[in-house]
């Protein structure tokens, strides 16, 4: 278990640095975005770590993980906490899921192109329902910790 | 400073960030700021395919509307057109200044041909084996994935609309997977095809659509919703199509 759990997070990792590699990312935080991408995955595989076929739960889960470590990210290292996050996302977004629904309703199977719809539509709104919740708190927390001296 | 020079620097910020894949609230409140650090008050209507900027005071009104004919996602220049709004925040440099510090960032080096080459196989390794492939499949991956990126640069050198690079792209995918799978036997051609086309599906942008949506800039949200699905369904009729050639061709 412990072995599938290093195997599956290294490819999190590549899998959210080489994305980002191609939306020419800046060098200085290459490594920073990889590891939020894979502390994102991580979260989201160790609810269940049997199957990688996620949940809604786990999905909103990792997001979560990713939208705070960007915000905190962007602080320290002096960038948008944009480039964190769409690198951070790319192994949860339900790409896959988009791509199957247009495949099957290409081999007009309505039953599983309905299933897989749903199953994209659902993930991407909460994916970006969880970046939403971040991005809301911590400006919330900027504009009171601003007022209070 | 003249207002014409302000609405050219408000302008020019707002094109760069909109053809490099900054959200709509974030091309909006760039150009409000930059105005509102020279002492002007501005209108701003941003939509995915073109910015709308109005700025009115003693001297009267001036409007510019600008078309952006094509967008990717580069976050060098969002990270660095969001410290340069800062600066002018802080400093409000000069109209030349300024214009040089642009003229910079969109000029400012990408990575090149073969880390790009290197970063599509990657991807394409990485998600075979996320999505149920073994090594094997991995490896084959890591091939289509590099052939796809050269099927890309060639297809997008010169556009004439967008969709055909991705219709390509999943025709090559899907034909370049059965060859492979007919090569080495024992590899599933379908998981390696899923895991090459990753490098073109429009995941992020589907965030990105929903989350406009979200902030409530609904024109936007929609625009880049329909625009994902339209991509995810030209690759899938691509790569359907090359798959049912391929078998097709097989089966003579």
């Amino acid at each position: 278990m412990i072995q599938s759990f290093i195997k599956y997070s290294i490819l999190a990792f590549i899998g959210s640095i080489a994305p980002a590699m191609v939306m020419n990312i800046e060098k200085r935080v290459l490594l920073w975005a990889g590891l939020g991408g894979m502390l994102g995955f991580c979260t989201a595989f160790a609810f269940n770590p049997s199957s990688l076929f996620f949940g809604m739960l786990q999905i909103f889960a990792g997001t979560l993980v990713v939208g705070i470590y960007s915000e905190i990210m962007a602080i320290f290292l002096k960038n948008p906490s944009t480039v964190f996050c769409i690198s951070g996302i790319f192994p949860l977004v339900p790409g896959i899921s988009a791509y199957q629904t247009m495949k099957f309703l290409v081999e007009n199977n309505l039953n599983k192109a309905a299933f897989y719809a749903v199953d994209t539509a659902l993930k991407a709104f909460t994916i970006a329902f969880g970046i939403m919740i971040v991005t809301a708190l911590f400006r919330f927390i900027r504009r009171t910790g601003r007022k209070v001296p | 400073m003249q207002q014409k020079k302000i609405l050219d620097i408000a302008v020019s910020a707002g094109s760069i960030l909109l053809r490099f894949g900054a959200e709509t609230y974030r091309v909006e409140d760039t150009i409000r700021r930059i105005c509102k650090s020279y002492g002007l008050k501005c209108e701003a209507f941003v939509l995915p395919t073109g910015l709308f900027v109005s700025i009115e005071d003693e001297q009267g009104t001036s409007t510019i509307c600008k078309r952006i004919p094509s967008r990717t996602v580069d976050l060098t220049k969002i990270a660095h057109l969001n410290d340069l709004s800062r600066r002018i925040e802080r400093d409000k440099p000069e109209y030349n200044e300024v214009m040089n510090e642009l003229g910079a960032i969109s000029a400012c080096e990408t990575y090149s041909g073969p880390a790009m080459t290197l970063c599509f196989s990657l991807t394409a390794f990485a998600y075979t084996l996320l999505f149920g492939g073994n090594y094997k499949d991995g490896l084959c991956a890591m091939f289509v994935g590099a052939l796809l990126y050269m099927v890309n640069s060639v297809f997008s050198k010169d556009v004439s609309f967008p969709f055909i690079t991705y219709f390509a792209g999943g025709f090559a995918a899907a034909v370049m997977s059965s060859a492979a799978a007919g090569v080495f036997p024992g590899t599933n051609a379908y998981v390696v095809t899923v895991g090459a086309v990753t490098n073109m599906l429009p995941g992020v942008a589907l965030i990105n659509g929903i989350r406009d949506l979200l902030y409530g800039d609904s024109v936007s949200g929609l625009t880049k919703f329909g625009e994902a699905i339209m991509i995810v369904a030209v690759i899938a009729a691509g790569s359907g199509i090359g798959l049912a050639l391929w078998i097709y061709g097989g089966s003579l």
